[in-house]
């Protein structure tokens, strides 16, 4: 404050203050006070000491509806016949004030006779006049009647907005354990009899039982994709992060796929750096992952092969997968990591997919706070980099 | 004599499936549709191991773990959780209840039956098929 003060009275050095401009007469200080009064497009009212209304704004008359005859003189509580007796206004204006001096967005509702119900923000302002001792108290009504209102559409939107996406994720949820039951069942009883337990097969059975196993096996994924991205949505998806052997993780999930990619006579390779050992992160989705990323690897793969390059850098695990498969063009590559956006070409719809694997991933690998980027170029291949910090963080 | 494997499951073609299975492998198997009867049952014919479904109506498998840990005579007994993907992540909270396995469902058979030997004494394993 003190410094403030100080930079006025340099300036007042050079320009004459306010009470020097050439105003002479008192009806020359009014008509200028009165300028300034009218000119504030919000309503604005005078009060003495004992809170009757010295002045009102035009725009006060405009709002409220009344006329000067029945404002000035009058008592604030008994202006347009008692209506602005509010206990809130008296609080401000007897307690508050008094104390205070100045009080900024005090919010009043009330129900006026003329204009309806309102809700006001008042600014109040208690000045020594500058002759005599007597105090004037300035009060400013802002209507934010029709602000609250909007405000109040966009609070109520946005919680039934809410409220549904909850209701989305936890209908998903239910239903992912609902449809998992009877689903286990066929793909148990197919099991079963292709081991022959209940007697043999011929070949054509066989056949046809491990259709049935592959179609089960299939919508098991997918059942399992809408739960894990309906918990990612809901935010009820849940790390737990403990140090386990990271190679040893990424060397299990490759034996999971290398029977996939001998199917498709694909070479897969494995590169991992020999300082690689511990690290700290939730080992389940850790591969889940890299299982994700491998499998898509090997889908989209006809021929060549799939790497897998571990290093560390930085306190941080990067691993690459590069393939040699169909590749994503330019204008895919957005949609890559949104859930459901399995590329549409003619080539993939022969592939079986949920189009939510890479945004589970993308989400899982933010949960754990690490990252994954691709490269690629359309026909030639795809590079996938993960990066995982070791320590956790 | 054969060893006796108790399931608590309510799913009667889950119950139809762990059961063909284990009696091909030559055990014997004890039916149990909820955790009341589970526990009378498992009082009754002292099995060697049991398997729990964790997803049980009234009474859980939680608690049916924690209730059969109470009793002197069947603390040994080792119970394997036999479990959807999705409840994995209470895998502590099973341990906690005394659950020292987890089976996750869909069940493989090629594999299920063994999966549970690894929780039972070796002289319990039955060898060979029915």
């Amino acid at each position: 404050m003190a410094k403030i003060n100080k930079k006025e009275k340099i300036k007042s050095a050079n320009n004459p203050p306010l009470s020097k401009i050439k105003l002479k007469s008192a009806d020359e200080v009014s008509e200028f006070a009165e300028n300034i009064i009218n000119t504030v497009r919000e309503p604005l009212l005078v009060l003495d000491k004992d809170l009757r209304v010295i002045k009102a704004s035009r725009s006060f008359y405009d709002f409220f509806k009344v006329s000067s005859d029945e404002t000035i003189g009058t008592l604030i509580y008994d202006l347009g016949n008692h209506q602005w007796n509010i206990p809130k206004l008296r609080e401000l204006l007897e307690t508050i004030l008094p104390e205070k001096t100045t009080f900024d967005n005090y919010e009043v509702e009330h129900d006026f006779s003329t204009i309806g119900k309102r809700i006001m923000l008042l600014n109040a302002r208690q000045i020594k006049r500058a002759l005599g001792k007597e105090k004037i108290i300035l009060l400013a009504i802002e209507d934010i009647t029709d602000r609250k209102k909007s405000e109040d559409a966009l609070k109520k939107a946005k919680e039934m907005a809410e409220s549904a996406d909850r209701l989305k994720s936890a209908f998903l949820a239910t239903m992912s354990h609902e449809l998992r039951t009877p689903l286990n069942s066929i793909i148990g009883f197919t099991g079963i009899l292709l081991k022959e337990l209940a007697g043999p097969l011929n070949e054509e059975q066989s056949k046809q039982l491990n259709m049935i196993k592959g179609s089960g096996q299939h919508l098991l994924e997918l059942i399992n994709d809408v739960l894990d991205i309906s918990k990612v949505e809901a935010g009820e998806l849940v790390v737990s992060l403990k140090p386990f052997n990271f190679s040893k993780s990424i060397n299990k999930v490759i034996s999971i796929v290398q029977p996939l990619a001998n199917k498709k006579e694909l070479k897969l390779r494995s590169n991992i750096s020999p300082d690689i050992n511990n690290i700290i992160s939730d080992e389940r989705r850790v591969e889940q992952v890299f299982l994700n990323i491998l499998n898509n690897a090997i889908k989209f793969t006809e021929r060549g092969f799939v790497e897998v390059n571990c290093e560390t850098q930085n306190d941080q695990i990067i691993t690459r997968i590069t393939d040699t498969g169909i590749g994503i063009k330019k204008e895919d590559m957005e949609k890559l990591f949104k859930p459901f956006s399995q590329i549409d070409m003619g080539i993939t719809r022969t592939r079986y997919g949920t189009g939510l694997g890479l945004s589970i991933c993308k989400k899982l690998l933010e949960k754990l706070n690490g990252t994954i980027s691709v490269e690629s170029q359309f026909s030639v291949g795809s590079i996938f980099t993960v990066t995982l910090p070791i320590n956790g963080e | 004599m054969k060893s006796k494997v108790m399931v608590v499951e309510d799913n009667k073609q889950n119950m139809y499936m762990i059961t063909y299975l284990l009696e091909s492998y030559s055990y014997e198997v004890i039916q149990s549709f909820n955790g009341i009867d589970g526990i009378k049952k498992a009082k009754e014919e002292k099995p060697d191991i049991i398997l729990l479904d964790i997803q049980l109506p009234e009474m859980d498998g939680y608690d049916i773990a924690r209730e059969l840990k109470k009793n002197e005579e069947l603390r040994n007994i080792p119970i394997i959780a036999v479990t959807a993907y999705a409840m994995m992540g209470d895998k502590e909270k099973a341990m906690d209840a005394g659950v020292i396995g987890y089976i996750e469902k869909p069940i493989d058979p090629d594999t299920f039956v063994s999966q549970m030997e690894a929780f039972l004494p070796s002289h319990l394993v039955q060898r060979g098929k029915n």
